[in-house]
């Protein structure tokens, strides 16, 4: 069992934590100017495994690679002896301008060379296995000519990389764009999954269903968690909590809730 | 790194490209409320899935997330001033910013940094004559930010709403909120300091001119005479506003700023990166001016101010207070050392 580190947590991570398997981190939260981040989270890998999760990489974006920002995510690997970095199948960067945000790519065949030598030459650079994750989306394009399972198949197995797999972000698109859940996991290559993450999201007012991360997990969620572990378990789960963040005592409480639904 | 051998898709390059640009165009002022305008909308529905539905209320998701994290992030950085000018305000200046100056990297504490120099000098800019019984360098001055190395203001080129943003506010309350937010988060960039075990002999040095007194990089002393607590003016904003983003842009339109009030006597506040963390505290006026001075001068030079300011009954314990000033200063790591240099640091 894991949760996504956040800066609310620290003081009562020092407590401890029991059930709490590994922590993943937000690489970006630590490889910025200060050093006070670096140091907190010293403290943390001396107790628990640490995975590093990203948001900035740009995999399918066309500027190229930030090789001072892979660099540092090096550093940071190498330094907590991280064994496994993860980032999103999506753009987050163009015209050398960064957008912060996790934005949506066409699932087209003519992408995925692309996103194969970006993701090889990002695992290159790390020197440890890399991950995609399926993002919450809440457009499609009209130059989409695959599935969204049959898109990640094809770069996973292409770039030789590992999965990782958002039950939450897997619901949230299959409501806004209306397909089977269950089917998507049904084309997973289970055995290229490192860990799946849960995670809450909104229901707005049009149906629309907005990925906030705000909240408990959704029982939909949770049914479409208990199929996945059906199909592709036993993995390790994490739970990502980013906005009104609870306590760690109740964020611990919530990713337990995994066992029980699975059993 | 391996070298790339292939080429990404022209129409791919195309079409991240109208995407930033439709994210980074500005908000439009409607009716007080933000909203993107849906003619940059135009270009980019004519390549999504239109068998959706609401395909432009999807996109404008992605305008508002844009938006709606990048004035968190600074909204977070300077929330003192967000509270005196209000978060609509406080948006309308970091949208003109954001706007003139779109993130490049991605670390996101970077956009808080360039924000300062154009937040204060548009500040200054909008300030109503009338409310400028101070001019921003003397309020500095005065408030002993002058151990803060001021990078030069740079006033916005704002747009259209400008004559909206007259800013009928006291500049001190605003220059005050200003300095302490910048202090923390200068703090937060600076190297951490320990607790220094001060002697007696280092005391009797220090009081002797023999030697200089070595601050903590990250030390910064802001005088606060308005009401400004950390949480009194605008509660801390909670978490990921992505999350939140439609709601944000509701309550950012139609809040106004609380108003502060000043107080009867000010307050000096001593703002440290230690090693458990960014630090923040406060001291009375003769220590503020102890810490301020001893920066850059040695005991010898304000020995007089000293006993002059010292409370009644105290001035024949010149030593037992400046001993007291001192080994606060060192167990809290606003002082770091000794340094027989001719200039303290």
């Amino acid at each position: 069992m894991g949760l996504g580190l956040r800066p609310v947590h620290l003081a009562a991570l020092k407590e401890g934590a029991p059930g709490l398997g590994f922590v993943e981190i937000i690489a970006e939260n630590f490889l910025g100017r200060s050093e006070l981040p670096r140091r907190q989270l010293r403290d943390i890998a001396a107790r628990w495994p640490i995975v590093a999760h990203n948001v900035s990489l740009n995999l399918l974006g066309t500027d190229p690679l930030d090789t001072a920002y892979l660099r540092r995510l090096r550093e940071l690997v190498e330094t907590h002896q991280i064994p496994c970095v993860t980032d999103h199948l999506c753009f987050s960067a163009a015209q050398g301008l960064h957008l912060h945000d996790l934005l949506p790519v066409p699932l087209s065949s003519s992408l995925v060379p692309w996103a194969v030598d970006r993701i090889k030459a990002v695992q290159d650079a790390l020197g440890v296995p890399f991950g995609i994750e399926n993002a919450s989306t809440y457009l499609r394009f009209v130059d989409d000519d695959l599935s969204e399972q049959e898109f990640l198949r094809q770069i996973v197995e292409g770039a030789d990389c590992q999965l990782l797999l958002d039950i939450n972000n897997v619901f949230v698109a299959s409501v806004n764009h209306g397909f089977d859940p269950r089917g998507f996991l049904d084309a997973i290559p289970w055995e290229r999954v490192a860990y799946v993450h849960l995670a809450g999201h909104l229901t707005r007012d049009d149906g629309l269903r907005h990925d906030t991360h705000d909240r408990p997990v959704d029982d939909e969620v949770w049914a479409l968690y208990r199929e996945a572990w059906r199909r592709g378990g036993p993995f390790p789960t994490l739970l990502e909590w980013d906005d009104h963040i609870p306590p760690l005592a109740v964020a611990l409480a919530e990713v337990k809730k995994a066992i029980t639904v699975r059993a | 790194m391996t070298t790339s051998t292939v080429a990404p898709p022209a129409w791919w390059q195309a079409l991240q490209d109208d995407f930033g640009a439709f994210l980074r165009s500005p908000l439009r002022d409607d009716g007080g409320r933000f909203r993107a305008d849906a003619a940059d909308t135009a270009k980019l529905l004519a390549c999504v899935k239109d068998d959706e539905p609401g395909a432009a209320a999807r996109l404008a998701l992605y305008h508002a997330q844009y938006w709606m994290r990048l004035f968190h992030v600074l909204q977070q950085a300077f929330p003192r001033t967000a509270g005196v000018v209000g978060p609509f305000t406080f948006n309308r200046l970091a949208s003109a910013f954001l706007v003139q100056t779109p993130p490049r990297g991605f670390d996101l504490e970077d956009i808080a940094r360039n924000f300062h120099p154009a937040l204060q000098g548009t500040l200054e800019a909008l300030v109503r004559p009338t409310q400028r019984s101070a001019s921003p360098q003397g309020v500095i001055e005065e408030s002993l930010s002058a151990l803060l190395t001021r990078v030069p203001a740079a006033a916005l080129t704002v747009p259209a709403w400008h004559g909206l943003l007259s800013l009928d506010l006291p500049w001190s309350m605003l220059a005050q909120a200003l300095a302490l937010d910048e202090a923390c988060r200068r703090a937060f960039d600076a190297p951490a300091t320990s607790a220094w075990a001060i002697g007696d002999d280092d005391i009797a040095a220090i009081m002797a001119s023999r030697v200089g007194v070595r601050m903590a990089p990250s030390l910064s002393i802001v005088r606060v005479d308005w009401d400004l607590d950390v949480d009194g003016v605008m509660p801390p904003t909670s978490g990921n506003a992505v999350a939140n983003a439609a709601t944000d842009a509701r309550a950012t339109a139609q809040s106004s700023p609380p108003r502060s009030r000043r107080r009867q006597t000010a307050r000096h506040h001593v703002v440290v990166h230690r090693i458990d963390g960014v630090s923040h505290g406060t001291v009375d006026a003769v220590f503020a001016r102890v810490l301020a001075r001893l920066r850059r001068e040695r005991f010898r030079d304000l020995r007089v101010h000293f006993e002059q300011k010292l409370p009644t009954g105290a001035d024949g314990h010149l030593q037992q207070a400046f001993a007291g000033y001192a080994r606060r200063a060192a167990a809290l790591g606003w002082w770091i050392g000794t340094t027989v240099d001719d200039e303290p640091t």
